[in-house]
């Protein structure tokens, strides 16, 4: 007779983008009953609106399950994670609270960059892969291939991978059998001190900060006062419960068990993902491992289109921060946007969704500046600075040389496309590491880039010269000295600090000669001639030159013209609520986003 | 007396141009004679207003105020006589090629038409087609020949930036008028109307073709005599259209028809606008009921709005007496800044007396005035 802890399953689903991941955990929550069918809808665990449009999982989620096989009923703990490169940390936490993961793999698709890395990442937590191939029904499925593929490329076992479709609900017992069969039952003693490992947390306006936890050794009740061991904070334990998946309260959590706390932390920046909860009055000896502070990848302006919104941007930063303590901020000003905040993100992606939610959830009109790195400027003192904002690069006579982020790209794509992708890394200054097949037609192709590179055009490039083709994934590597330049625009003479970028010597002509073409498109004509040029330092690289407005008349203006003519001039005389001012020079909004997009 | 310019609106065409917006019917000749019943109706119930007032402008416009036969307008104007204190130096009626011919044309002149306007828009026939008009330059030729022994005042409209309309070609156009010996010529940059058919399968022409043909018909227009003394007009001395420069000048003007407009200051400033339903006029002037669907009453800051807009339109521009007199304000103080800036552009010259729109200023009409008007 099973009992306890072996009744338990704790997994996670790992998939490529459009392998089928929530589709399959839609599935799983179905065939369960977890939830009543006329509650089911799509994309049950992605709530978020955003997450629901693009099919991607933002934030973590989890669900409990009951399922009977064999001799009883079985308790599955599913962890929806986010799979993008930009949240990897989070999801190595994620795995970190599970003992097994659920390989999704297309079976007309097969393996991609994203389904390597995620496996990588559920190895390295000692997770056991359950692969499953979805997607059967498809014309184009191949499922003999692609698990010969999955054993040769990953070295799993193949043999009890249930061959599915979630899409039509077919094979869905199977995965759940297997995971009952073939992952591991959690294991850990429950009266041992307090480990809860936090592996994400929301804000509720009336409970605080929620942890979402895995128990891993222990028990906790309300009543009990915690401590947050990286934090170092203690609280009182108002609430504790499991999601099914919404929360419900339960009288306590034990080692095993997936679940939420909650302990009126008024920040979630209290409750970080992969710290240890622990008692404060018998706490544990030592944390969990693998706690990281996870510092932002990539830094823009944020403003909003309308300067007098300037108070509804911090408030709406705000709260956002209330729920993602990866986001940071803080105010800055530009002589072109005037107030707004210098913003720290994850990765583009995150950067993408902030400024979407942003402008969704809040109503707002952004303007952004194009996304940076963090650089070291070692300057002559031997000092070095950490420099997220181009415009805050010291005089260049002050630097002694610069570094930049580095990252490590591993790149998979069809063999026909390996000239292309190469072109590509070599083009945005990459060296190259290693190249391996990983069947007849497909490479893995190893590279070191700089970030920088990465965050302008890369994956546009990348998609588009491989047909879509590629993945790509990649992780920070440290710092390399490189001879960076401030790329400076000016606008009719005056420097225009909202489009000041950092770039490499060598890309500073072509980056300047683009920005300039992008610049003479994106600002109308206006009385005067309006020179645009690009510079670095006093020296100027490039030019190009809006010409003087030819047209603005209303050729007939007779009786029954003149009321609409008014009122159409007052229009005109209150101008174009998005446009910036730039020392004589008008430029709408648009037109310091333009000079982000791909040629 | 007061002056009043008179505006008689006939909403009708045979079939609408490609890349008119205007509201006009098609197919309803036979109720032409209804409808100047319906006009005279009209003028009566402003009796007391015009008892005040000597009409010494008319103009009929369209529509094709010409579809209508020469005793039609006779009846019309020998109604409106009854009512208003009619002592017209200038009674135009606008005109279309392919509705006239000798007898019409005599015919006009015969009841006190003494000013001409047609519509050629081009003398290119291939263009001609393209923008839907009914006639060509040969029929155009035709009626103007007859015309110029009837009436001594004749206008020609034209239209440049059209589809398929190089620069030389509108050239030729404004020289074969001005060899025509035309005392007015208007030359209206093509407006693409949303909804219209033109709008529909032509993108329009680029600003610099355009501005190319405009500035090179006022060139040429100013070397054979024409005074450029309205944005789009063009007159041999002594032959602006008065009846629009009302418009221009601030002046009253009342407008009968079925989406006419009007502009009368009595106690205050009105500006005011006919129904533009055909059958709802009709049946408010069977009520005995003024058809107005529109009546803005203007507050001192929209009567100098109006004015910056309609003085900048013309070459004699703004003088700063007329200005302070009318409103009791500087001029010069009040709009420094702009007056600098405009001057600086090059939009402008001024002298002690006022300021005067130049050709850049003629070009980007719009953008000076806005920046007049921000001081207000």
């Amino acid at each position: 007779m099973l009992s306890g802890m072996d009744r338990f399953r704790n997994f996670c689903i790992i998939a490529h983008i459009d392998h089928g991941k929530s589709t399959l955990a839609d599935r799983l929550i179905e065939t369960t009953h977890t939830i009543q069918k006329r509650d089911m809808r799509e994309q049950i665990l992605d709530t978020m609106e955003l997450e629901q449009e693009r099919g991607i999982t933002i934030k973590a989620q989890a669900v409990r399950m009951f399922y009977e096989h064999g001799t009883g009923e079985y308790t599955l703990n599913l962890i929806d994670t986010p799979g993008h490169v930009d949240f990897t940390y989070e999801v190595s936490r994620s795995m970190a609270a599970c003992e097994g993961a659920i390989l999704v793999v297309d079976a007309s698709q097969g393996i991609e960059a994203q389904t390597l890395a995620n496996v990588y990442l559920a190895m390295d937590n000692d997770l056991e892969i359950l692969p499953v191939i979805n997607k059967i029904d498809l014309p184009s499925a191949r499922p003999d291939e692609v698990c010969k593929e999955i054993e040769d490329v990953l070295g799993l076992d193949t043999s009890y991978a249930p061959r599915i479709s979630a899409k039509e609900g077919f094979g869905i017992e199977d995965v759940l059998k297997a995971v009952i069969e073939y992952l591991p039952a959690p294991k850990g003693d429950k009266d041992k001190p307090l480990k809860a490992l936090i592996f994400d947390s929301f804000y509720d306006n009336y409970k605080g900060a929620i942890s979402y936890v895995r128990i891993k050794e222990g028990s906790v009740a309300p009543g009990d006062e915690i401590l947050l061991m990286a934090a170092g904070k203690k609280f009182e334990v108002t609430e504790v419960g499991l999601f099914s998946p919404m929360p419900i309260p339960m009288p306590s959590l034990t080692a095993g068990e997936v679940g939420y706390i909650a302990a009126s932390v008024k920040n979630v920046s209290d409750t970080k993902v992969g710290d240890t909860i622990t008692n404060a009055q018998n706490p544990a000896e030592q944390a969990l491992p693998g706690y990281k502070e996870v510092t932002p990848m990539v830094f823009c302006g944020i403003y909003t289109a309308d300067g007098a919104r300037y108070e509804d941007l911090r408030d709406a930063l705000a709260k956002l921060e209330l729920n993602d303590a990866s986001l940071i901020y803080e105010p800055e000003t530009s002589v072109a946007l005037g107030f707004g905040f210098r913003c720290g993100f994850l990765g583009l992606l995150h950067m993408e969704i902030i400024q979407e939610r942003l402008e969704r959830e809040f109503d707002l009109d952004l303007v952004t500046t194009a996304p940076s790195v963090s650089y070291h400027v070692i300057i002559v003192t031997g000092e070095t600075l950490i420099i997220e904002n181009p415009t805050s690069l010291p005089p260049v006579t002050s630097i002694d040389y610069m570094e930049e982020p580095m990252v490590e790209a591993t790149i998979m794509t069809p063999d026909e496309y390996v000239g292309a992708v190469m072109e590509i890394c070599q083009g945005k200054r990459g060296s190259f590491k290693t190249m391996e097949y990983i069947e007849d037609t497909r490479v893995l192709i190893h590279y070191e880039l700089p970030l920088n590179e990465i965050i302008y055009d890369f994956f546009d490039m990348l998609k588009s010269k491989t047909r879509g083709y590629a993945s790509l994934d990649y992780e920070l590597k440290g710092y390399k000295k490189s001879d960076l330049v401030r790329l400076d625009m000016l606008l009719n003479s005056d420097m225009c600090d909202a489009l000041s970028i950092v770039v490499h010597r060598d890309k500073a002509y072509a980056r300047g000669r683009s920005i300039a073409e992008k610049l003479k498109d994106a600002i109308p004509r206006q009385m005067f001639e309006i020179p645009i040029q690009a510079a670095i330092g006093g020296k100027i690289i490039a030019r190009e030159t809006v010409k003087a407005m030819r047209k603005d008349v209303l050729s007939k203006c007779y009786g029954g013209d003149i009321t609409r003519k008014k009122k159409l001039l007052e229009k005109q005389k209150k101008g174009k609520k998005r446009m910036r001012q730039i020392g004589s020079v008008q430029v709408p909004s648009e037109a310091f986003m333009s000079v982000l997009k791909m040629d | 007396m007061k002056k009043l310019g008179l505006y008689i609106h006939i909403p009708f065409c045979s079939a609408k141009c490609y890349y008119c917006d205007f509201i006009s019917f098609p197919n309803m000749e036979d109720c032409f004679n209804q409808y100047i019943d319906a006009l005279i109706s009209e003028a009566l119930l402003y009796q007391n207003y015009l008892n005040s007032k000597i009409v010494d402008t008319i103009f009929i416009g369209g529509g094709t105020p010409s579809l209508f036969s020469p005793l039609q307008i006779k009846r019309l104007l020998c109604g409106l006589k009854d009512v208003c204190n009619i002592e017209a130096k200038e009674i135009t009626i606008e005109a279309n090629p392919e509705t006239l011919n000798a007898q019409k044309i005599e015919g006009f002149a015969a009841c006190g038409i003494n000013r001409l306007s047609m519509g050629l828009q081009t003398h290119d026939n291939d263009i001609l087609k393209r923008i839907g008009r009914r006639h060509t330059y040969e029929m155009f030729l035709e009626a103007i020949n007859i015309a110029k022994s009837y009436f001594s005042n004749i206008s020609v409209d034209t239209i440049f930036a059209l589809p398929g309309q190089s620069i030389k070609s509108f050239i030729e156009t404004i020289q074969n008028l001005i060899d025509l010996s035309l005392q007015h010529i208007s030359a209206y940059a093509l407006k693409l109307e949303p909804g219209t058919k033109l709008a529909c399968d032509f993108a329009g022409a680029d600003e610099d073709t355009d501005r190319q043909m405009y500035h090179s018909a006022v060139k040429l227009l100013a070397s054979a005599g024409y005074d450029h003394y309205e944005t789009s007009n063009f007159a041999k001395a002594g032959f602006e259209c008065l009846h629009n420069l009302k418009y221009w000048n601030g002046d009253e003007y009342l407008g009968l028809g079925a989406a006419a407009h009007s502009f009368t200051a009595q106690s205050k400033k009105v500006r005011s606008s006919n129904t533009e339903v055909i059958n709802d006029y009709f049946k408010l002037i069977s009520k005995g009921k003024r058809p107005a669907a529109q009546t803005i009453s203007l507050s001192s800051l929209d009567e100098k709005n109006e004015y910056l807009m309609l003085r900048l339109r013309l070459k004699k521009g703004i003088s700063f007496k007329d200005f302070n007199e009318r409103f009791g304000c500087d001029f010069e103080k009040i709009f420094e800044e702009p007056i600098e800036a405009a001057l600086k552009a090059g939009l402008i010259t001024r002298d002690e007396n006022g300021i005067y729109p130049t050709l850049r200023g003629f070009d980007l009409q719009n953008t000076c005035i806005a920046e007049f008007m921000k001081k207000l």
